[in-house]
C-alpha cells in the first residue's frame, strides 16, 4: 500500500534527475528564446510596400474623394436646385452618370489592392471630399470645378503610370481616359 | 530581334492596324454625314488625327529596324452604315477598337511608349465621347479583364 506521504518522501528522491534535466534544458532553452527575440528585432518592421502598392493606394483615395464629390453634389442638386428645374435635372443626370464611372473606377481599383489583415485604405475610414482645391467634407463644387478636377485626376494618373504592372498601368490609363471625358461631358450639361 | 523587341514591335503594329482601319473607317463615317455639317467637319478632324497617329506608328516601327504593317485595300465594317447615326455609331465603334489597340502600348515597359500609349488612348476616349454623347467608365478595357 502506498500513502500519500510515503509518495511524498520519496517522490524528491525518485523525480530528482528529471527535474534537474528539465533545470538544465530550460536553462539551455532560455538564450535560444531570448535570441530568437532577438532574431525579429533584428528583422524589424515589416518591410515598406512596393512603390505600385502606394500608387495604388493613393490613386483608390483620389477615387474615393471623388466619389464623396458627386455624392455630394447630387445632393445638392437635388435640393438647391442650379438655375431652372429643366437645368437641374440635366445637371442631376449628369452626375449621377459620372457618380457611376466613379464608382466603377474605385471598385476596380480595390480590386486590385491585396491589403495586410488590419489595414484599410484611407480612403474606406476617411470620407474626405476633395474638389479642383482641397479636402473638406461634403463639399459642393460649381461644375466648372468639377470639369478641373476631372482633368487633374485623368492627369495624375497618366503620370504615375511608369513604374505600374502592365495590367495595372492598362487600367490606370483607361480610367484617366474616362475621368477626361467626364470634362466634355459635364460641360456639355452645363452648357444646354 | 530579342523577345522584349519583338513584343514591342508587335504591339506598335497593333496600334497601326487600328489606326489604318480607322482612317478608312472614317472615310466611309464622312461620307454619310450631311455635306457642310459640324459632323461631317468633325469627322474629318478626326480622319486627320488618325492619319497623323498613322504616320507617327509607322516612324516608330521603322526606327526600330521592322516594316509597317501596309493598310487592306478595304475593310469589313460592323454593320451598314447608310444613315447619320449609322454613321456616327461607326466612329464610335471605330475609337473604340482604337483605345484598346493603343492599351497594347500602354503595357509595355518602355515608358515613353507607355505614356504614349496612355494619351492616346485618352484620346480616342474623347473623340468617342463627342460622337456618342456619353462617357465610358473603361475605354479600350476588355470587359472580361474587369474584375467583380
Amino acid at each position: 500500500m502506498v500513502m500519500a506521504g510515503d509518495r511524498a518522501a520519496s517522490g524528491p528522491e525518485a523525480t530528482g534527475p528529471a527535474r534537474r534535466a528539465l533545470l538544465i534544458a530550460s536553462a539551455t532553452a532560455l538564450p535560444i528564446v531570448l535570441s530568437a527575440c532577438n532574431g525579429i528585432k533584428v528583422l524589424g518592421a515589416p518591410p515598406a510596400p512596393p512603390a505600385d502598392v502606394g500608387t495604388l493606394r493613393t490613386a483608390i483615395d483620389d477615387e474615393a474623394e471623388l466619389v464623396a464629390t458627386y455624392l455630394a453634389m447630387t445632393g445638392a442638386t437635388g435640393s438647391a436646385g442650379l438655375s431652372g428645374a429643366d437645368a437641374n435635372g440635366r445637371v442631376a443626370a449628369a452626375l449621377a452618370a459620372v457618380l457611376s464611372d466613379h464608382r466603377q473606377h474605385l471598385a476596380q481599383l480595390k480590386s486590385r489592392l491585396v491589403e495586410p489583415a488590419g489595414r484599410q485604405s484611407a480612403a474606406a475610414h476617411s470620407p474626405a471630399v476633395a474638389g479642383a482645391g482641397g479636402r473638406g467634407s461634403g463639399v459642393t463644387l460649381t461644375l466648372a470645378q468639377l470639369e478641373q478636377a476631372e482633368q487633374a485626376a485623368s492627369d495624375r494618373l497618366i503620370a504615375q503610370l511608369a513604374h505600374l504592372p502592365a495590367g495595372l498601368a492598362q487600367l490606370f490609363a483607361s480610367i484617366a481616359a474616362s475621368e477626361a471625358t467626364h470634362v466634355p461631358y459635364l460641360r456639355a450639361a452645363r452648357r444646354h | 530581334m530579342t523577345n522584349a523587341t519583338g513584343t514591342v514591335i508587335a504591339a506598335l503594329q497593333i496600334a497601326l492596324a487600328a489606326e489604318q482601319a480607322a482612317g478608312y473607317g472614317y472615310g466611309v463615317v464622312g461620307a454619310r454625314l450631311p455635306q457642310g455639317s459640324a459632323e461631317q467637319a468633325l469627322a474629318m478632324a478626326d480622319w486627320m488625327a488618325h492619319v497623323r497617329a498613322r504616320d507617327q506608328l509607322s516612324a516608330l516601327i521603322t526606327d526600330r529596324g521592322a516594316n509597317p504593317v501596309p493598310a487592306a485595300v478595304a475593310y469589313q465594317l460592323p454593320g451598314p452604315v447608310r444613315t447619320p447615326a449609322e454613321a456616327s455609331a461607326l466612329a464610335v465603334t471605330l475609337e473604340d477598337r482604337v483605345a484598346g489597340a493603343y492599351l497594347e502600348l500602354v503595357a509595355l515597359p518602355e515608358s515613353g511608349l507607355r505614356s504614349l500609349g496612355a494619351r492616346q488612348v485618352r484620346a480616342a476616349a474623347l473623340r468617342a465621347e463627342a460622337w456618342r454623347g456619353s462617357a465610358e467608365a473603361f475605354p479600350g478595357m476588355p470587359p472580361a479583364s474587369l474584375r467583380g
